[in-house]
């Protein structure tokens, strides 16, 4: 005969978790709520960062704003998932005869993962262009493009060469086997595999990215970021980066979500493959 | 410049206080009245006592030190530098400690008409952008051509006038931007200013480009997206025109410098603290400095009207 | 000799100092079936993996009818083509289908076309029972299955030699047998092949000729009967009783 049922099996049992979850975070966040209102210099705050009036007038603007910094990381990323992935097949090429393209590829990552984006983007939106070189552009706005695609696929360039090498050398040999050449072995078997299993954390990096458009706001050129600042400096007041906030989290916590989505679909089709 | 004539009676009574430089016994005290729009309450504006605006007296930051601030780079001809530059001094371009140029003379001619000497005055730099911007400052009193304007005076106190200036173009010799004779015809170039200045405010509302201008955090920034061809011209006042049409663009000369909009001519303040206790005694030392004449000598020995064209 | 189909002349091969195989001398005629049997770590698998040049050598030749692919130059490639193998863990593409596991060498490295490869890759698959698995991922399918589509895969290429490196050993017991059944098959047709096994039943009526591997080298080698029933060296002995002792044979 069975036993008793144990308690998450009555309804009343279900229930009652979801129930004090419930009360404890009204309470909580009522708490918190009612802590940060009666603070003294809320009203202060209030006016300086919350100004419904401010917030109306200055969004519009920070919005069309935002157009460049869009088209900055649209560009961007297209252009850093090919190089990065350039860059990580050039590091793993075998054999002596690549040995020079190796080095170049490890000074190339060790140097952009080093080195701040401001004095990158200094360097190459002032810098260059300063130099008047024929054939040259000084667009600011490619510039950083430049600039933000040499950071990025330095990181990026890790990332996928983290995903190379988490494929079991059984793969490769399982390739070569066949007749297929390092690179065809790379090209059909290693790579579609190396990088549906990076797309977390590129989409990581490509949520950084998005972050760092406003990079090109110090070679002068007016987006988001800069736009907060000028509104801010004519009205003194500090909402209009309130709003600039929100229009990134607006654009970022849909894709942070998207990729805790996709992390926890991998890892449940994992535990079922014979990968 | 704003003078009342209460300050123009008072300023030599004041003047002789300030050089006894004692706060003791000073019966006169300068009950001017703060001038027109420079600070928030201009009716209900402590009346300095007799010797408030005594140097032992004045709620500086540190007391018997007056903090000056000012932008970094430090601009001709506002400030100059010092030659050989001293060790460990953070100073770019010019160097406030050595008190040449137009406003390190005029600081230095505050801070003696508040009764401070020379080795009392420390300099600080601090960010063009956060001095006019609302919150406690580090400093004292600031000078770094802010220019007055009624929304920057709600903000921060704003003093009294010590430079009345107009805006200029600086750009480079090749640039076609040097034919242009009138305002208008600025409309259709790329121009570029430090962000939350008056020259940026200038080019929005007179100007009026069909190019959306570039902004940037700094002067030095701009004019470095003029060398490398990426805008067409700076807005920046006409003094430091000069100076950076001279020594900073490659092949650089002023477009012309800009017609005073809106009626009233631009004029520099010293910006303190809002509601800073100092502030009425930082007016009663630039009237002093103006009624004595050390002003002019001080914008005479800086300030070179080499003759720039005019924009119509 | 023009009868050898792949012969190995004094193989040394060493993984850093720890030497596999010491002076491994080996001929296998065309048509013939050569199980290799003894212990884990005999070496079995590493010379497999020589043949086929997965594995650089540290001393000797090996000749593919004829051709010497240990030679300086050799293009590595092409002589893998020649050459099949099937591993243990069947390691099969995840992200291809059954029938894109098969295509891809025939297409990519022999330039068949896809219409050719895909026939080809069918017929293979409706005669080993598999047909109706084509369009499955390899996830979707038992390990029995799995392993003899690895077979198909490999045979697409229609190698001159099959190699196969202990393809049983990692299966669960009911499934061995469909296995082994293609293996069989494929003899009946007349493939040379080389098979590493534990399955020392299956190895006594398939082989033509059975080595045994002790201490990287071949100890012993013969006929089945004469392995199995009336092996020569103690150590041949010891290792048939404790396979006889496992139940194994």
């Amino acid at each position: 005969m069975a036993g008793p049922r144990p308690p998450g099996r009555t309804r009343e049992g279900r229930q009652k978790p979801i129930l004090i979850a419930l009360a404890s975070t009204i309470v909580f966040f009522g708490a918190l709520g009612w802590v940060v209102v009666n603070a003294p210099g809320w009203a202060a705050v209030q006016t300086s960062f919350f100004d419904a009036e401010v917030f109306r007038a200055s969004l519009p603007g920070m919005v069309a704003a935002f157009g460049t910094n869009v088209q900055l990381f649209l560009i961007a990323e297209s252009l850093i998932l090919v190089v990065g992935l350039l860059i990580a097949v050039l590091r793993s090429l075998p054999g002596p005869v690549f040995f020079p393209v190796r080095v170049l590829a490890i000074v190339y990552t060790d140097l952009f993962r080093a080195l701040p984006g401001v004095l990158i983007i200094f360097i190459l939106g002032f810098g260059v262009p300063g130099l008047q070189i024929p054939g040259v552009p000084n667009d600011p706005f490619f510039w950083a493009v430049v600039a933000l695609t040499l950071l990025y696929s330095a990181y990026v360039s890790e990332v996928y060469r983290a995903g190379i090498e988490s494929i079991h050398p059984s793969q490769a040999a399982a390739a070569r086997s066949l007749g297929l050449s390092q690179l065809q072995a790379l090209r059909f078997v290693i790579l579609p595999q190396a990088v549906r299993r990076v797309i977390p954390p590129l989409l990581n990096d490509f949520i950084g990215l998005q972050k760092d458009t406003v990079l090109v706001s110090f070679v002068g050129v007016v987006e988001i970021f800069r736009t907060a600042q000028i509104k801010q400096s004519a009205l003194f007041n500090f909402t209009p980066y309130l709003g600039a906030a929100l229009v990134f989290l607006v654009l970022t916590i849909p894709l942070a979500r998207l990729t805790d989505w996709l992390v926890a679909r991998d890892r449940s089709r994992g535990a079922r493959s014979n990968a | 410049m704003r003078t009342s004539i209460r300050s123009v009676v008072v300023v030599p009574i004041v003047l002789a206080m300030a050089l006894m430089g004692c706060g003791a016994g000073a019966s006169l005290a300068p009950s001017i009245a703060p001038t027109v729009a420079a600070t928030v309450a201009p009716t209900e504006a402590p009346s300095p006592t007799p010797d408030a605006c005594a140097a032992a007296n004045l709620k500086t930051l540190t007391a018997g030190k007056l903090t000056i601030g000012a932008d970094n780079p430090a601009f001709p001809p506002y400030f100059y530098s010092t030659d050989p530059k001293p060790a460990g001094s953070v100073w770019e371009l010019g160097d406030p400690t050595n008190g040449k140029g137009l406003e390190a003379a005029t600081a230095y001619a505050v801070a003696k008409a508040l009764g401070f000497t020379n080795d009392q005055v420390v300099w600080k730099p601090v960010a063009f952008n956060s001095a006019i911007q609302p919150g406690a400052k580090t400093f004292d009193i600031y000078l770094s051509q802010i220019s007055y304007s009624a929304d920057r005076a709600k903000a921060v106190d704003l003093t009294d006038g010590y430079f009345d200036l107009n805006q200029a173009v600086i750009s480079l010799k090749a640039n076609p931007i040097t034919l242009v004779t009138t305002v208008a015809g600025l409309a259709a170039f790329k121009l570029g200013a430090p962000v939350g200045t008056t020259s940026y405010q200038y080019i929005v509302s007179n100007i009026k480009p069909t190019k959306a201008p570039s902004v940037y955090d700094t002067l030095d920034a701009a004019i470095a997206a003029v060398n490398a061809g990426q805008i067409d011209g700076v807005v920046v006042d006409l003094p430091t025109a000069f100076y950076a049409s001279s020594q900073q663009l490659h092949n650089g000369v002023i477009v012309g410098s800009l017609p005073t909009a809106g009626g009233t001519v631009e004029h520099f303040s010293i910006a303190l603290n809002l509601n800073s206790p100092l502030t009425a005694c930082v007016n009663a030392a630039i009237a002093a400095i103006k009624g004595d004449g050390t002003l002019q000598s001080i914008v005479s020995q800086w300030i070179t009207s080499q003759g720039a064209p005019e924009l119509k | 000799m023009a009868d050898a189909a792949v012969r190995v002349e004094g193989l040394w091969k060493s993984f850093g100092s720890l030497e596999v195989l010491r002076g491994i001398d080996l001929e296998v005629r065309s048509h013939e079936v050569v199980c290799l049997i003894g212990a884990s770590g005999s070496g079995k698998s590493t010379l497999l993996r020589c043949l086929n040049l997965l594995e650089p050598i540290e001393a000797g030749r090996i000749t593919l009818a004829g051709d010497d692919i240990t030679a300086p130059g050799v293009d590595v490639n092409r002589v893998r083509r020649r050459i099949g193998i099937v591993f243990q863990a069947f390691n099969l593409f995840p992200h291809m289908s059954v029938l894109g596991n098969i295509t891809l060498a025939p297409t990519r490295v022999l330039g068949r076309s896809r219409d050719e490869a895909t026939a080809q890759a069918e017929a293979l698959l409706g005669r080993f029972g598999l047909l109706d698995k084509r369009d499955d991922f390899p996830d979707r399918l038992s390990g029995g299955q799995q392993q003899r589509v690895a077979i198909v895969r490999a045979l697409a290429m229609q190698p001159e030699l099959m190699l196969f490196d202990e393809v049983t050993s990692a299966l669960d017991p009911e499934l061995i047998a469909e296995v082994l059944e293609v293996i069989r098959e494929l003899a009946a047709g007349g493939m040379t092949m080389v098979i590493a096994t534990h399955e020392m039943g299956f190895a006594r009526e398939t082989a033509d000729r059975v080595c045994f591997l002790d201490g990287g080298v071949i100890l012993e080698e013969g006929p089945p009967d004469a392995i199995f029933a009336t092996p020569s060296e103690p150590r041949t002995q010891q290792f048939l009783e404790r396979i006889i002792a496992a139940h194994r044979l």
